[in-house]
């Protein structure tokens, strides 16, 4: 785990001094209603804390998970190209709207997946050369995989609504 | 009144300290050589001296086209035949299956990742039963390693030979084609056989597989690894030194060994360019470290090594599947699932008797199984390279993120430094040889 700011230079070390030259994934994680419980969370009426596994229909955990730092985690997935493939996670911890500096300078794979990150989970990443939308349209509002993002029900065009 | 709640966009502020401006803003490249184009890697920028010129012509190349593997949208800048620019768009196929996979039940999910990407399904539901079964620290028998592997290497054969089928197809050689699908279809015939379905066949289970392997189905496979050499024989007989073939392939596409670390390639790209990675010898998985194959590495990095690559790796499938029946041949009665009735559905016959099984069966159907806390991320040589699935757990009986790392969607942004300086219908021969699936990249 690293601070946003030590980021580049960590990883400038891991390539050139420990030899993680191949950039596997970046992968962002939203941690919104970890712990808490399923309030406005589309989809997750299953962890809340004080329910019973045994009663029926509930979906209650057995002990909270760990506390996690930030929302947001962004997980970079290294590899070193040698027998028994050793593997290392470098992890940041970002809020909403903070910035992780982009490594698409380190390695260029990254190019895409930042892209993805900011694209799904609405990370912005600060040096990327080209952060726009990927999978989503252009003109799409929101980031489909946060966890505040509602996962049925799109919105009705000329509804008397809108 | 809308059904979502949206909220508010956020634009890419760009107000924070700049770190490392020089290499960030692309004004250098990561080091010196490489044709990797900057500032940004995925994009061929059209040359400052041509940006006002009438001459370039810019040319949609999709979605809707048949060679694209399925919507993918090439946005090509073209100096009368040559490619001066060259940018991906793709998100045409996104269907949100990571969202989705959230709001299912671990038991549920394992349908998902087989329909990611079509062509190596296997493949996918291995990588994430094998995530679960790292969470939940379920060993399976060996039975079901051994018969893991042998379907994954069918299905690397069904994946080679799709693309060798199509990518052929649109380079000219029609026949290929037919030939292809031929063996294919046998593939897709013994995948029926076990599993009951010829794609997406949900067979692999936390803990195993889910059911035994039917009789009868040894005799039809070793008809099949007889047969297959000679079919890879047949394809390069037609292919393999065609004049035509070489005069499109060879010195076509050309990536460096360098540069293909740099954009993190993998599997028949990276084995093409030189460089000697298989996960499957450098860090087995499931049966890998006790059978014998070979890696196959090439040194050109052209659009014909990667083909060779693929041919060679078909034959060497074969003998890994030939290895697997040998040895499956001597375990038949043995336990194809783990014993764990907290995972595992119990067997169908004991429902009638035991109230317990009956308590499970429902349990585990209604709730699912809740798998312990933790973050993994679990790594197999898909037929197209590295197959990455990162997965966290809150302990619940849901996943609550679960991401695939596809190789297909690290595969398609290296056209931009592949297309540099080729001709309008190297693009065909190039974007076919990546071997990309569009259902994998957009997910």
């Amino acid at each position: 785990m690293v601070e946003p700011g030590e980021l580049l230079e960590t990883c400038r070390r891991l390539r050139d001094e420990e030899g993680f030259n191949f950039l596997s994934d970046i992968t962002a994680t939203d941690y919104l209603g970890w712990q808490t419980g399923p309030e406005g969370v589309a989809g997750y009426y299953g962890t809340h804390t004080g329910r019973d596994l045994n009663a029926p229909g509930s979906w209650g955990l057995a002990a909270l998970p760990d506390a996690k730092p930030k929302r947001f985690s962004v997980s970079y997935h290294l590899l070193k190209l040698v027998d028994g493939a050793p593997r290392l996670r470098v992890q940041v911890w970002v809020d909403d709207g903070e910035a992780v500096p982009s490594v698409v300078g380190i390695w260029p794979t990254a190019d895409w997946h930042e892209r993805e990150a900011w694209d799904m989970m609405g990370i912005p990443f600060e040096g990327h050369p080209n952060l726009v939308r990927i999978l989503m349209d252009d003109d799409w509002e929101g980031h489909p995989l946060r966890k505040d993002y509602p996962l049925g029900g799109e919105p009705v065009r000329f509804s008397e609504e809108e | 009144m809308l059904r979502t709640s949206r909220g508010p966009r956020i634009a890419p502020e760009r107000t924070w300290a700049v770190i490392d401006p020089s290499i960030l803003r692309g004004e250098q490249p990561i080091y010196a050589g490489t044709k990797i184009p900057h500032p940004i890697p995925s994009i061929l920028g059209l040359p400052d001296e041509l940006r006002d010129s009438e001459d370039v012509m810019q040319v949609n190349f999709g979605p809707n086209h048949p060679s694209t593997h399925g919507v993918l949208r090439l946005v090509v800048d073209l100096l009368g035949e040559e490619i001066v620019g060259l940018r991906a768009v793709i998100g045409y196929l996104h269907t949100g299956f990571e969202k989705n996979m959230e709001a299912k039940t671990w038991w549920k999910a394992i349908t998902y990742p087989a329909r990611i990407d079509y062509l190596s399904f296997q493949a996918n539901e291995l990588v994430f039963v094998l995530a679960i079964e790292k969470l939940l620290g379920l060993e399976p028998p060996p039975k079901a390693t051994w018969m893991r592997t042998l379907l994954c290497e069918l299905n690397r054969l069904h994946s080679h030979l799709v693309w060798l089928g199509t990518s052929a197809l649109e380079i000219g050689a029609i026949s290929m084609f037919w030939y292809c699908f031929r063996e294919r279809d046998q593939i897709l015939d013994l995948s029926e056989l076990v599993t009951g379905a010829r794609m997406h066949t949900r067979y692999f289970q936390a803990g195993g597989l889910a059911d035994d392997i039917p009789r009868g189905f040894y005799d039809e496979c070793r008809k099949f690894t007889d047969w297959m050499p000679k079919a890879v024989d047949d394809y390069e007989g037609l292919i393999d030194r065609n004049a035509i073939w070489l005069e499109r392939t060879r010195g076509i596409g050309v990536l460096s060994a360098e540069d293909a670390v740099a954009l993190g390639q993998s599997g028949p790209i990276l084995r093409a360019s030189g460089v000697d990675w298989d996960l499957r010898k450098r860090d087995p998985y499931l049966a890998y470290g006790e059978v014998d194959f070979d890696v196959p590495v090439y040194t050109h990095g052209d659009v014909y090594d990667r083909y060779r690559v693929h041919m060679e790796e078909m034959r060497q499938s074969t003998r890994i599947v030939a290895q697997c029946l040998d040895r499956l041949e001597d375990m038949q009665g043995e336990p194809w699932i783990a014993d764990d009735r907290k995972v595992v559905l119990p067997p169908r016959e004991e429902l009638h008797t035991s109230m317990e099984s009956l308590i499970h069966h429902f349990k585990i159907v209604t709730e699912g199984y809740r798998v312990p806390e933790g973050e993994v991320y679990v790594v197999i040589e898909s037929p197209r390279g590295e197959n990455g699935c990162y997965v966290v757990s809150d302990g619940g009986p849901r996943p609550w993120r679960v991401k695939f790392r596809a190789p297909s969607f690290v595969a398609t942004p290296a056209a931009a430094t592949l297309c540099r300086g080729a001709l309008v219908a190297d693009l065909i021969a190039i974007v076919g040889s990546l071997d990309t699936v569009m259902g994998e990249v957009d997910r």
